[in-house]
């Protein structure tokens, strides 16, 4: 599958579309997320987004800390949910937010379980191999 | 941009202290990181219902308080096993998540915490270049 890059801003950025889900089940939203291999988490959503699917009612008890290049930090809280690819394959990964995050971002957490080819010339996202994820559910760790 | 030299008053001088002491760090005028700040408020005021926040960030801190309260007690009794807590009141021992978070559901309320019996170590992420933006 093959995703093309959004034009939205100049040099072109890969980016993911994924379906994210409330803690229940319930709700959820098609979210396109930017590709960000420096983050190391799974997803960021902006903290009203947060709100929208409810992912404050099944928060970690403690925030972790997210540490820019700068060496500033900021709070961030976590809550751990359901993630969809290409609208079959099924992630659980920590969805991280603060009213300070105003990206969609999509981290090694989530990046490292895909085989992606950055074409750059084409200015597409190609997700090459999803065979090994052919069971559909993948959790990762929840500590 | 125009400038504009400004007096405020009530400024917390606590808070003023830590401004121009990070300012001086990061190599910002007062001026530069005051714009910075004023930006990033009203950035967050703009996308966020304040109000909302704080109500969920006061019920964070029942739970919160909560949790630590009785964490040895469940890393000693109820290890691996899943815990939820809301509205300042724990709700009990789960086998899985979803079991917990069906108790939550019934509370209606605006925070929770649903997780598993562990150590938690702080952690500290890394957070990508792509929070930054670029100005030209």
């Amino acid at each position: 599958m093959k995703i093309p890059y959004s034009m939205g801003e100049e040099p072109p950025v890969p980016v993911l579309t994924l379906r994210v889900y409330s803690p229940g089940g319930d709700k959820n939203l098609v979210l396109t997320f930017r590709v960000d291999t420096g983050f190391a988490g799974g997803i960021t959503l902006p903290y009203d987004i947060y709100l929208r699917l409810g992912l404050t009612l099944a928060e970690e008890p403690y925030p972790v800390i997210g540490r820019f290049v700068t060496g500033s930090t900021v709070k961030l809280y976590r809550a751990y949910t359901k993630v969809e690819l290409e609208g079959k394959t099924v992630f659980y990964v920590y969805a991280y937010s603060s009213p300070y995050i105003a990206k969609k971002l999509v981290g090694r957490e989530f990046l490292n379980k895909l085989i992606l080819l950055l074409n750059g010339p084409q200015k597409t996202l190609e997700i090459l191999d999803n065979s090994g994820l052919k069971k559909n559910i993948s959790t990762t760790s929840t500590s | 941009m125009g400038k504009k030299v400004i007096a405020i008053k009530n400024v917390d001088e606590k808070l003023y202290r830590r401004f121009k002491a990070l300012a001086t760090l990061k190599g910002l005028s007062l001026g530069e990181a005051f714009n910075q700040a004023l930006s990033l408020w009203i950035n967050i005021s703009e996308r966020v219902e304040v109000a909302e926040c704080l109500a969920v960030e006061e019920e964070a801190r029942a739970n919160r308080q909560v949790y630590e309260e009785l964490i040895d007690e469940l890393l000693e009794k109820h290890r691996n096993k899943y815990v939820a807590i809301a509205k300042g009141r724990f709700l009990g021992v789960f086998e899985s998540r979803e079991e917990a978070f069906n108790v939550v559901k019934k509370l209606k309320p605006r925070h929770a915490i649903v997780t598993r019996v562990e150590p938690k170590k702080l952690r500290v992420i890394e957070l990508g270049m792509s929070l930054f933006e670029v100005l030209e």
